[in-house]
């Protein structure tokens, strides 16, 4: 008897331990941020203006006129968390970061320095290190944030889906850009979003428009378009697919599959260095304008030479940009030396950014075409 | 009350994993970068020497504890202060291994829950466990040791398809090798200690393979370990888990699976809750066992209660997070470490073995 009755107290104290003491949150107690976007605000002593797109809960079924799934709401602060704080003010449930996926930042505040902002992001262990952060190119966060997206419950899903879509990797910027920004020599990069009008539509819609290179300080120097940007991840092993379109006597298109690359570096005492980029991928035709008659071996020679030369021209491009306009080493270079010459990389780290600026890089293009797709000539070749 | 060689092994993984991981590996990113697992692996092969000593000693004296066998060896008053300054030394590492556990889950779960309230739950399991004998823990850390196991190779496996294995490159670090030493010391410290065996082994039956199974079981923790290390560097980097005051917990929260699997954190809460359950426990039992004996008390259970008390407020002393978790575990590694867990127990192998040769010991 005297056991049992211990028994049936023990389980009570568990009952009361069940509720979770001081930190019980019911659900219907929370808000799920699912999009966050942060813009420069230098008013009134504060810094940012910060916007939240808010998951809307939907209570049971059949529930008519439909309600949209969330809204939009913004305030001012000090800080980030100081923000938040503002906001709920006016909000009637608890704020929890754990679902965002988006962060998108407006130029402005990218312009002038975007380090502080980050901390908030990566010291509450309630936020998620797998975060997209957005730059959004000439224009605000709100303007990315308003934009209604049809295809997308919540439309700030759309960036991610876009990325994802065109070939890029998703939920890894802000841990890329924190590598990058820690790592050895590199600039770090985020991809950047726009307010864009499809052309004769006239309606505003979000554009994925490539990457912004930041300097060591954390501010926004400049953009690479789309093209740059997958050139970029073609080099950094980022992508998994691309497009080409090359000019020989009329215009080609290749789906590259299983882009790949290496990079090789010689260095000299002295600090010059010299880096090798192999660039590889298997090509399927997509589209051919040309007069070419692709069963005949020599033909398709020839494409793909002038294949090897179109990719060729556009990284040479790309990395004149970022060595001689940008002056930032965002193409993994720094690495690469560091992995293969770790003692010359001892003595010459601090002066990398230099180094990178004088470095001569070459670039070996090596791709082949596997496929034609299920057509010999185009039809106005007789 | 008596241990298997099973629960001798599991019990020195369990123990050893949870906090090690959660503490010592930034640290070897710190000092070694990319080798940092190197480093882990220079700790384990350290600890797996001290794990010998110490268990080479115990057996000079079948089926008695620490605390029984050096009044015998080095002298009464001698080995008393001995035994209390062991004694001394395990309530200091438990209460403050109390402390920061607390604080990892008040941080992880528990925002605004008073921290004495998730010590004391921790208490009294420890104290309900306790109070079983040292055969309860035994079986506790069978079951839960092969869980602790299965949950990180499950961890390491989802995070597999972010692995970038170019991380880990160059294989050594460009500090040097001095660097390498230096990124071990942090994990050393921790996985040294395994010199717990010293109250433990007393209660096997004499068994040749126990020395076996207690580097084992250290050897395991250490293989965890660097599975651990090698997977956050080719996920985050070798710099960015320097960032983190717990990067073996922000790298799970990094894991996602085709955007189904994710959020899994918990899991690692749960692996470090209960690695750190056993670890506790553990403390308490030897405390209690070996202060009943110092003080010439019969009946050890009616001080586990006292000790368990004694903790919590070890516990609730550090001001902050920088003191339980960097001042100490400094105390930890540079006094007691080359001190307590090296010095001290070699020493007295070495004279256990001399007065053996002369003849001069009743152990056997």
């Amino acid at each position: 008897m005297i056991n049992r009755s211990k028994a049936c107290l023990t389980l009570l104290v568990f009952v009361c331990l069940m509720c979770g003491c001081w930190d019980r949150k019911e659900l219907n107690d929370q808000l799920f941020d699912l999009a966050g976007g942060i813009d420069l605000d230098e008013s009134n002593g504060n810094r940012y203006l910060i916007t939240g797109q808010l998951f809307v809960p939907k209570s049971g079924e059949g529930q008519d006129p439909p309600r949209s799934a969330s809204f939009l709401e913004s305030s001012r602060g000090k800080n980030i968390a100081d923000a938040i704080d503002n906001m709920q003010q006016y909000l009637s449930r608890s704020m929890t970061r754990g679902h965002r996926r988006n962060l998108f930042i407006g130029e402005k505040l990218a312009r002038s320095g975007i380090s502080e902002l980050l901390d908030s992001y990566t010291r509450d262990p309630n936020s998620r290190l797998r975060t997209d952060i957005w730059v959004v190119k000439e224009g605000t966060a709100q303007d990315i944030m308003k934009i209604n997206y049809p295809l997308e419950k919540l439309s700030a899903m759309a960036p991610i889906k876009i990325h994802q879509a065109a070939g890029g990797e998703v939920g890894t910027s802000l841990v890329h850009y924190l590598m990058a920004s820690k790592g050895e020599g590199s600039s770090p990069t985020l991809p950047v979003v726009k307010k864009f009008s499809s052309p004769g539509l006239d309606k505003p819609t979000i554009m994925f428009y490539g990457r912004a290179i930041f300097n060591h300080k954390h501010k926004l120097l400049g953009y690479l378009n789309y093209d740059e940007a997958h050139n970029r991840g073609w080099i950094m092993g980022t992508i998994k697919n691309a497009l080409i379109t090359t000019d020989y006597q009329g215009t080609v298109t290749g789906f590259v599959s299983q882009p790949k690359s290496r990079i090789y570096s010689a260095v000299s005492n002295s600090g010059y260095v010299k880096v090798e980029i192999t660039i590889k991928g298997k090509i399927v035709l997509k589209e051919n304008n040309s007069s070419l008659v692709l069963s005949e071996g020599t033909d398709l020679m020839k494409l793909q030479q002038s294949f090897n030369n179109e990719i060729k021209t556009q990284m040479l491009n790309l990395i004149h940009k970022v060595q001689k306009e940008y002056k930032a080493d965002v193409l993994g270079i720094g690495e690469a030396v560091y992995r293969q010459h770790p003692s010359y990389w001892k003595n010459h780290r601090g002066k990398w950014d230099n180094i990178f600026v004088h470095s001569e890089i070459i670039i070996r293009p090596k791709l082949e075409i596997k496929q034609i797709g299920q057509q010999n000539s185009p039809l106005h070749v007789k | 009350m008596k241990l298997s060689l099973n629960q001798l092994f599991w019990l020195l993984t369990t123990m050893e994993i949870g906090m090690t991981a959660l503490l010592t590996i930034g640290e070897s990113f710190k000092e070694s970068r990319q080798a940092a697992w190197l480093s882990i692996l220079l700790a384990l092969l350290s600890s797996l020497v001290v794990t010998y000593i110490s268990s080479k000693l115990c057996l000079l004296f079948p089926g008695k504890t620490f605390v029984d066998f050096v009044p015998e060896l080095i002298g009464k008053w001698l080995g008393k202060l001995l035994s209390i300054l062991y004694l001394a030394i395990w309530y200091a590492v438990g209460g403050v291994i109390l402390r920061e556990y607390s604080d990892f889950v008040h941080m992880a779960l528990f925002l605004n829950t008073p921290i004495w309230v998730i010590m004391v739950l921790m208490i009294l399991m420890m104290i309900y466990t306790v109070t079983g004998g040292v055969q309860t823990l035994g079986r506790c850390s069978e079951i839960i040791g092969p869980f602790i196991t299965i949950s990180i190779v499950l961890i390491t496996l989802l995070l597999a398809k972010d692995f970038r294995p170019v991380m880990l490159l160059p294989v050594l670090p460009l500090q040097g090798l001095g660097a390498l030493v230096k990124g071990s010391l942090g994990a050393f410290s921790f996985l040294g200690e395994s010199i717990a065996i010293l109250m433990l082994i007393g209660f096997l039956q004499p068994h040749r393979k126990i020395t076996a199974a207690a580097t084992g079981g250290v050897a395991l923790a250490g293989i965890l370990l660097i599975l651990i290390t090698v997977s956050t560097c080719m996920v985050l980097g070798p710099v960015l888990p320097t960032y983190f005051i717990y990067p073996v917990y922000s790298v799970v929260q990094y894991v996602s699976v085709m955007e189904f699997i994710q959020n899994i954190d918990v899991l690692a809460v749960i692996v470090v809750i209960f690695s750190i359950f056993i670890k506790l426990s553990l403390y308490l039992f030897i405390t209690s066992y070996g202060t009943a004996k110092v003080l010439g008390i019969t009946k050890w259970r009616n001080i586990t209660g006292a000790s368990a008390i004694l903790f919590l407020i070890i516990a609730l002393y550090p001001k902050n997070i920088i003191e339980s978790q960097v001042y100490f575990p400094d105390f930890w590694k540079y006094i007691v470490l080359p001190i307590f867990i090296i010095s001290i127990p070699l020493l007295l192998l070495v004279i256990g073995m001399l007065r053996r040769r002369a003849g001069k010991l009743t152990g056997q």
